[in-house]
């Protein structure tokens, strides 16, 4: 019971407290492969925890036996002497609906969002084939269309597209900032990481370590892309190639307050670049893998401890297969 | 039907730059393709293109004419939107280089940049 409740309280914690902590921060700017990893491990981090929390609900501790016979035997006692009492019983069901709710949802969610993505990838290539022109020596397809615009669409047949208007607005050192960029995106499997993330925010909307950590997620895959590029390209060349295609075109309404990303990309590849010391990543590696451990921890600690105890009750069957040896 | 993808497109790009509906004779003539592909090749991949809505079909005579559905233009308007519309409803089908920004923005990024440009320059 007191581990379910302190891992209950881990994921709330986790999934409220933790993203308003995190958001917008400014050392995930500086170190976005960092940022990425660790929004990514507090999601999964909560997850865990929630799931273990309603198995720890339905499945009481025994005690671990080098037998199999006779943890068998611990087992089925220790499950019939908690849902003899009413109140265990209905603990353990609620439990148990829970992890297997949760889990289900996130498998669900998962799946469906994969199958949409693959869907509208494979729909948008078959025109994109028929439309575009191939440029076979820098491995582009060219769309006839006077807006700059460049994009991939990720997956096993991969494209990257530009159109005709971003062609003239770049120059070639831009150009090849771009295509960086790009690369970029889908060597570090970034799609997969968004729609990672993606799926989690439409399992649980209104958790707000996903909803948020889906926003940031998105932002800091393209910062990440943004520095691969500025690393062969030079930053202010990709900050000129970003402004090059974005333009001053979008209605100014919809725009959040703050600025939009596009601009933030910009600026902060036109400011001084101080990236995160290799000792201050060490320590954020190492903070994120404390949080992911946490919850196995609070499980494992008094299953650990109780291969010392015996569970069952003496003269249990249990008892006297010990005793009869 | 993997291996006709290319041919599609060839047959696609013959009707739209004939502006009108064509034969397969017609299509076969105009293709630019080394080796020249069958008649009955050509004749089947526009069949597939008449089936999968790309081309409409209709009775001249003995034959039929294979005209475009809709213009090129009409399809690249039909991705580019679904490109733009990235911005407001995140799907992670697509990966967009960088959203619009308001002119505004855009002005003032490019003066900092030109400051940036000209400070590097002096160095």
């Amino acid at each position: 019971m007191i581990v379910a409740a302190v891992l209950f309280a881990y994921a709330a914690l986790l999934s409220t407290v933790a993203p308003r902590l995190l958001r917008g921060a400014h050392w995930a700017e500086r170190a976005p492969r960092l940022g990425i990893m660790v929004w990514q491990v507090l999601g999964a981090s909560a997850l865990t925890a929630a799931v273990l929390a309603g198995l720890a609900l339905s499945v009481p501790t025994v005690r671990v036996s080098t037998d199999l016979a006779e943890l068998l035997q611990a087992c089925v006692m220790a499950l019939t002497a908690q849902y003899a009492t009413p109140g265990g019983a209905s603990a353990g069901a609620a439990g148990a609906v829970l992890a297997l709710a949760g889990l289900g949802r996130v498998a669900w969610c998962t799946g469906e969002a994969l199958l949409r993505i693959r869907r509208e990838r494979r729909a948008h290539r078959e025109v994109l084939d028929m439309v575009g022109r191939p440029d076979t020596t820098r491995g582009l397809v060219v769309l006839d269309h006077e807006e700059p615009a460049a994009y991939c669409l990720p997956g096993r047949h991969r494209r990257t597209v530009i159109t005709t208007g971003a062609l003239h607005a770049l120059a070639d050192d831009q150009l090849v900032a771009v295509l960086a960029h790009e690369r970029a995106h889908q060597t570090e499997r970034h799609d997969a990481v968004l729609a990672w993330a993606q799926a989690l925010a439409r399992a649980f909307p209104r958790v707000p370590l996903f909803r948020i950590g889906e926003a940031e997620i998105s932002r800091l895959v393209e910062m990440r892309a943004d520095d691969v590029a500025a690393a062969r390209s030079g930053r202010l060349i990709t900050a000129a190639a970003l402004l090059a295609v974005a333009g001053g075109r979008a209605p100014a309404a919809a725009i959040s307050a703050g600025g939009s990303t596009a601009a933030r990309r910009v600026r902060r590849l036109i400011e001084p670049h101080h990236p995160l010391s290799r000792l201050r990543i060490a320590a954020g590696s190492l903070t994120a893998a404390i949080a992911l451990a946490v919850p196995l921890l609070v499980v494992g600690g008094p299953a650990a401890a109780a291969t010392q105890l015996n569970y069952c009750p003496d003269g249990t069957p249990a008892a006297q297969v010990t005793t009869m040896r | 039907m993997a291996q006709f993808g290319e041919l599609e497109a060839a047959i696609m790009d013959a009707v739209w730059a004939a502006g009108k509906p064509l034969r397969v004779r017609e299509v076969l003539e105009r293709l630019s393709r080394n080796p020249e592909p069958a008649y009955n090749t050509v004749h089947t991949v526009t069949e597939i293109l008449h089936r999968k809505g790309w081309l409409s079909k209709e009775k001249d005579g003995r034959a039929f004419r294979y005209g475009a559905t809709r213009s090129r233009e009409d399809y690249v308007a039909g991705l580019m939107g679904e490109v733009l519309a990235v911005a407001e409803n995140r799907t992670a089908t697509l990966a967009r280089f960088v959203q619009q920004m308001p002119h505004g923005e855009a002005e003032e990024l490019h003066r900092l940049l030109d400051q940036a440009v000209a400070r590097e320059a002096s160095k």
